[in-house]
């Protein structure tokens, strides 16, 4: 079943799950932008399947290389070539195990993303298969937006975090992190807020 | 030690008592439930959350071709 897991940004109207749509707007309300990470996270997330998918091909030549002493063990490791049917299977069903983890990463990265709107910004986040949250967060009730970009690569590429907290008695935040210029996101939210305000001062 | 017929020290000797065909068919069928049931879950949650984006039917065309291309490398020195 899809999860949609308690939060204190749960709103009630948030999930709807019918027409397929998982939160419907209200009058008057449209999505101004919708979020991702930044192409650079997936790309790191990627890596560990890179590296994974290329250690078959570079251990057999270098313990070749170790074990040239022992003519045996060479000829063990001479097998480790993609001449041998039996590594080429191993090598395939290898590869393709990635593939399918590599897959499932971008999935994730894909459907896991924020929606700003003109009244809220909703987060859904995919955290596995058959375990979704959506929540919203109204932005009537945002009191700070902060921004952090730290790292090199960060910094390069311009993505970082945009946090933003609540007024009221506790005080609490949402943070999106690793997205596409934050700056441009907050001064974005920011805007967004401003405008409520003078709706609701021209009301 | 294993030895072949000309006496030459031969690792994968042990293999040679193997049915081949067998073995790639249990092995292949097998991941093929695995890889059936990932993708139709893959497919299930891109076309129930995913649907309005462009991205879902190319995302998982390829993920179906790239599959196959390995499958099809796995297998491209037993058979045939």
């Amino acid at each position: 079943m899809v999860s949609c897991r308690g939060s204190w940004l749960d709103t009630p109207r948030a999930v709807s799950l019918d027409n397929m749509e998982e939160f419907p707007l209200d009058a008057g309300e449209r999505v101004t932008r919708t979020v991702r990470k930044h192409w650079f996270v997936l790309l790191v997330s990627f890596l560990p399947f890179v590296f994974l998918a290329v250690l078959p091909l570079i251990i057999p030549p270098f313990l070749m290389g170790v074990a040239t002493t022992s003519p045996e063990t060479s000829a063990l490791f001479a097998l480790l070539s993609t001449s041998n049917p039996w590594f080429r299977l191993f090598l395939g069903l290898w590869w393709l195990c990635l593939w399918i983890g590599a897959f499932n990463t971008f999935t994730q990265y894909y459907l896991n993303h924020w929606v700003i709107t003109t009244h809220r910004i909703v987060r859904i986040r995919q955290h596995g298969f058959f375990d979704r949250e959506v929540s919203s967060f109204l932005l009537v009730k945002v009191q700070d937006v902060s921004t952090s970009v730290d790292g090199i690569f960060a910094d390069l590429l311009g993505y970082g975090c945009v946090r933003v907290e609540t007024a009221g008695d506790a005080s609490r935040h949402f943070s999106m992190d690793g997205i596409d210029n934050p700056t441009g996101m907050r001064d974005l939210i920011m805007s967004e807020i401003a405008a409520l305000h003078a709706d609701k001062h021209e009301v | 030690m294993q030895t072949g017929s000309e006496g030459v020290y031969d690792p994968t000797l042990f293999l040679r008592g193997v049915d081949i065909e067998s073995v790639l068919s249990i092995g292949f069928l097998v991941l093929f439930v695995i890889w059936s049931i990932y993708t139709l879950i893959a497919t299930y949650h891109w076309f129930r959350y995913g649907h309005r984006s462009s991205v879902a039917i190319p995302a998982l065309l390829i993920h179906g071709v790239v599959s196959w291309l390995l499958a099809g490398y796995a297998a491209s020195g037993l058979i045939g």
